[in-house]
């Protein structure tokens, strides 16, 4: 019976080593971080949730604390955690239970000091380097009401934040070329008034 | 008397099986985790609009790095300095596009890692980084890695 034990006591830390850190971290359902970056929305999630190869992208970015969906938009779940420093880590799901994590970090202790954390994506011809920006989503924080892509032409096409999240849907993003997506100078942050208060400046190709 | 037996006996049987099985699912996870595999593709190094030179990623225009072709899981960057706009995801086998995410020089992420599905619509694909025009600068002194889980 001893080894018995002796044999179950290993069986349990084989899984406790494969499984990584499964401690059940919760979230306030409130997030406040700095004056830039302030969200309400969320709720808490469980890391043991997540699939074990979304708990091994959430070891390999640093992510180790408490973990807060802030909410889907599109199909895509937004998400919020932090490092071992206290530093912010943001991540997004594509899959249907809102896994398929992809994410990063802060360095260090570092908290966004911006009203945005924009995870939009380009798609960039390789051939020519001309490139489009062909997804329009991330979080915003209390406050933004829009972001908004200003195209080479000074026109501004815009996209409600919901629950501190946006997501451009793919029927208002432009086609006809090889790349989909707009010719972009900036992305910006508009605040229930409409004014422009954060500016992501790029350069359209 | 003996059939119960017999029917306990069963069961401790079973119950071992189940034991075992786990043990060696346990085993296999823990394998897969553990070797996790990382290629380091670019870098660390300064990509430009000049660097890396045109065709260092066969193909493409200058300032854009890339790896081979494979079955990557993940494309990761690791950003240490410099404010320049930059990309960073994959060239997808379907399309021969580049797809990944923005960044615009004001954001100070140091590891950031994007799942393949989320811009491929198969598997097979390049990694890869590219410089971007914006941002506050005109480098960025980062890693290219190709992960596969």
């Amino acid at each position: 019976m001893k080894r018995t034990r002796f044999l179950l006591v290993g069986v349990g830390v084989a899984l406790t080593v494969a499984a990584g850190a499964t401690i059940t971290a919760f979230a306030g359902t409130s997030t406040e971080t700095t004056a830039g970056l302030m969200i309400s929305s969320g709720v808490p999630v469980e890391r043991s949730s997540f699939s074990a190869q979304d708990q091994w992208l959430l070891g390999n970015i640093g992510e180790t604390g408490a973990i807060t969906k802030i909410g889907v938009r599109e199909g895509v779940s937004f998400y919020e955690g932090t490092n071992e420093d206290g530093g912010q880590c943001f991540m997004t799901g594509s899959g249907r239970d809102g896994g398929g994590l992809s994410g990063g970090c802060l360095k260090g202790a570092a908290q966004l000091e911006q009203p945005l954390v924009d995870m939009s994506g380009v798609c960039v011809d390789p051939a020519s380097g001309d490139w489009r920006l062909a997804r329009i989503e991330g979080i915003a924080a209390d406050g933004i009401s829009a972001v908004g892509v200003v195209d080479a032409e000074d026109a501004l096409h815009t996209t409600p934040v919901v629950g501190n999240v946006y997501r451009m849907a793919s029927s208002d993003i432009p086609t006809g070329s090889r790349c989909p997506g707009f010719e972009a100078q900036a992305i910006v942050a508009l605040d229930e008034k409409g004014s422009v208060v954060f500016t992501k400046s790029l350069g359209a190709s | 008397m003996n059939e119960k037996r017999e029917s306990a006996r069963r069961g401790k049987t079973t119950w071992w099986r189940v034991a075992f099985v786990a043990l060696g699912v346990a085993l296999v996870v823990g394998v897969s985790i553990a070797g996790a595999a990382t290629t380091n593709y670019w870098g660390y190094g300064n990509l430009t609009a000049s660097n890396p030179a045109a065709g260092t990623c066969p193909g493409a225009a200058a300032g854009i790095a890339c790896s081979g072709w494979a079955n990557w899981d993940y494309s990761q960057v690791g950003w240490n300095s410099g404010r320049s706009a930059f990309a960073f995801g994959f060239i997808c086998q379907s399309d021969g596009l580049f797809w990944g995410t923005l960044f615009g020089g004001s954001e100070s992420f140091g590891t950031y890692t994007e799942l393949w599905s989320r811009w491929c619509p198969s598997h097979y694909n390049k990694v890869a980084v590219a410089h971007m025009s914006g941002g506050g600068g005109t480098y960025n002194y980062l890693q290219g890695r190709g992960l596969i889980y």
